[in-house]
């Protein structure tokens, strides 16, 4: 497969196809501040877990996807289960990536990557179900009650859905097609079109789907009967300088930068997204974003908040919700704790007297 | 091969009298890849050295794309207790029979009744020794669990290397722990080691400023003497440096003495408590000692 140089496409928050090719064209050494710091409380977990992938909580009961051990890791107080562990039968993972709780049910899906599947577990982590799936997925929900979304790009569409008893029954939501393509040749087209549309789900209970693409600042919501009822840019209302902070999280030549790229297939790509969850009482989303910042968006996908987690460090890697807390849950992958955000605090209210003026990025120039 | 799949026993003569035997009554594990699978070979060769796994049932059957003489140089240099093979010292038509296509990677584990247990294209060593626990431990398991911010620091099996500062009391609380593990113990004891004598005059400062604050862990995968000559030739003498005597646990994999954490080479802070409050890089802390003070604007 032909690998692209690193001076590769980079799709800035307005559009415009930036190609930058000089570091001093876009400033490097800046520092980006944000008025807005969401407060955070680090958590241990226990030493069973080899490697922290997701968590997430539902009150007493918190569930960890241990990445290294390959197994899930149940706390109830200090009374602990494991599920998996290492294989390709029942009950056995394989470099599980994704974990995702059904409220309602108990019920956890795993993307049992190493294994090609998707295994289902019931509220007592008994196996019940393993689905195949012949392509690569990313993105991973529960809908509608007994169905599951994954995003499966690879075969040409957006997402698939899965009954829980694991017979694929349909598929919804076409790929990102980028305008920015349309000059290059149709098969390295396609290579970025499947590339860019790796995508993290999450879903409400009414069943709207919302989806963050990982690789692009775009956001969308599809109906519980999957047609498109949203697409948005990400866009930061009542920001100014935003040529400055699309660079910063967008532009692959910006160095330092507090941007995070990865290789897909040879394509270096921003890493935009990281994970995206649901508010519990409003349903907005929530996004974690690649230079581990959070943002909160509004009923139509508009950026309502956005900034730090101040007490917790590390590189941030996946969203979890635990409602009956009302805490997001964030685990970092550096320290390897979760990192609590009281709900509460993600919302416009918590911030009132910051946002009556508008929400600005500051930069602080290189002191020397 | 494929995860369930039953096999029939074989015997597969190669050039030169080498032969691969897939038999009942016995554990195998085929492991069917290049020359970079050589350090998970290598990592093999150690698992089956130690009591936790019944290597008495398993047989490893192992075949490197590569030339002859340099699979077996490194078979006899690594002092393996298993044969391993050049694959192209064996026709592709019979490997078939093992269910290897030519040029593919592949590993699996086959119990005795011939049934795979487990099949893949892809196996880091820690899933190496977690698929021969599962499958063949003796259960006395060792888990390498890292440590983590909040833990306890953990009692280490340590004596000091001969030269340096000895401990001036009998409780020492420690604030700043520099623990060198043994993934490469050339590239430690040449770079590592030298970083660590630049930061020496830093260090000094810090060991004032703290409750005798800085001592030195090396893995015992480090020879001794190797390590205090080259701790002499590196006027290394401020602070007690300690070689282990049994693995660290919670920083290095008991196996392979690699680091369990994402450097060779990190630096513990503890608190007066004992309890782990900070674990980085040695390199970004080193770097981090020696940047400039930021002036205020």
């Amino acid at each position: 497969m032909t690998t692209r140089r690193a001076a590769s496409l980079a799709i800035a928050l307005t559009g415009a196809l930036m190609v930058p090719s000089t570091a001093a064209e876009v400033g490097s050494g800046e520092d980006l501040r944000s008025p807005i710091e969401f407060q955070g409380t680090e958590r241990a977990v226990p030493p069973q877990v080899g490697r922290v992938g997701s968590a997430v909580g539902d009150g007493n009961r918190i569930l960890i996807l241990d990445s290294r051990h390959h197994r899930i890791l149940e706390a109830r107080g200090e009374e602990l289960k494991l599920a998996g562990g290492i294989g390709n039968g029942p009950n056995e993972l394989f470099y599980p990536t994704e974990m995702v709780l059904d409220g309602e049910s108990g019920r956890v899906a795993i993307n049992d990557g190493g294994n090609d599947r998707i295994q289902v577990f019931d509220r007592t982590l008994r196996p019940i179900v393993q689905i195949s799936v012949k392509e690569k997925i990313l993105g991973l929900s529960w809908w509608r009650g007994d169905r599951l979304l994954v995003g499966a790009p690879d075969a040409g569409r957006l997402l698939a859905i899965y009954e829980a008893t694991g017979r694929r029954v349909g598929s919804l939501g076409e790929l990102a097609d980028p305008p920015q393509l349309l000059g290059l040749e149709q098969g390295v087209q396609e290579l970025y079109r499947r590339a860019l549309s790796r995508v993290r789900l999450a879903t409400r209970p009414d069943g709207d789907v919302w989806v963050a693409f990982i690789h692009l600042p775009m956001v969308r919501r599809y109906s519980p009967r999957g047609l498109l009822t949203l697409e948005r840019s990400l866009e930061l209302r009542g920001l100014g300088e935003l040529p400055s902070y699309a660079r910063s999280v967008f532009d692959p030549s910006d160095q330092p930068s507090s941007a995070s790229f990865i290789n897909i297939d040879g394509l270096q790509l921003a890493l935009v997204v990281k994970d995206i969850a649901l508010h519990p009482q409003t349903g907005h989303p929530i996004l974690l974003l690649g230079n581990d910042w959070l943002a909160r968006l509004d009923g139509e996908g508009r950026i309502e908040l956005v900034g730090e987690v101040a007490g917790c460090r590390g590189s941030f890697h996946r969203l979890g919700i635990d409602a009956s807390r009302q805490i997001l849950m964030i685990t970092s992958l550096a320290t390897q704790l979760i990192c609590d955000v009281d709900l509460d605090e993600v919302t416009p209210e918590a911030f009132q007297p910051l946002l009556q003026q508008p929400q600005r990025i500051h930069q602080t120039p290189e002191s020397g | 091969m494929e995860y369930g799949q039953r096999l029939e026993p074989v015997v597969i003569a190669g050039v030169d009298g080498q032969r691969l035997e897939l038999s009942r009554g016995a554990w195998h594990l085929l492991i069917s890849g290049s020359v970079n699978d050589l350090a998970l070979v290598k990592y093999l060769g150690r698992l089956v050295e130690r009591p936790t796994i019944r290597t008495e049932v398993l047989r490893p059957l192992v075949l490197i794309d590569g030339h002859h003489d340099e699979v077996k140089a490194f078979e006899f240099r690594n002092f393996l207790p298993f044969p391993i093979h050049a694959l192209h010292s064996f026709h592709h038509e019979e490997l078939s029979s093992l269910g290897l296509r030519s040029h593919d990677r592949a590993y699996a584990l086959v119990s005795p009744d011939l049934e795979v247990t487990f099949a893949s294209t892809y196996l880091q060593p820690n899933d190496l020794r977690l698929l021969l626990e599962k499958h063949l431990g003796s259960g006395s398991e060792e888990h390498p669990y890292p440590l983590r911010l909040g833990d306890p620091f953990p009692k280490l099996a340590l004596k000091q290397v001969a030269g340096r500062p000895a401990e001036q009391r009998q409780e020492v609380h420690r604030r700043l722990w520099i623990i060198f593990t043994a993934e490469c113990v050339s590239c430690s004891l040449g770079n590592q080691t030298k970083s660590l004598a630049v930061a020496q005059a830093p260090l000094e400062d810090l060991a004032r400023t703290e409750d005798s604050a800085v001592g030195v862990i090396f893995s015992s995968a480090f020879e001794e003497s190797s390590l205090a000559a080259r701790l002499d030739l590196l006027g290394l003498k401020s602070f007690p440096v300690y070689l282990a005597s049994s693995p660290l646990y919670g920083l290095e994999d008991p196996y392979l003495r690699s680091s369990l954490h994402d450097a060779d080479v990190v630096v513990v802070r503890v608190d007066p408590d004992g309890v782990v409050e900070e674990i980085l890089d040695f390199s970004s802390w080193i770097r981090s000692m020696s940047a400039p003070q930021q002036v205020g604007s």
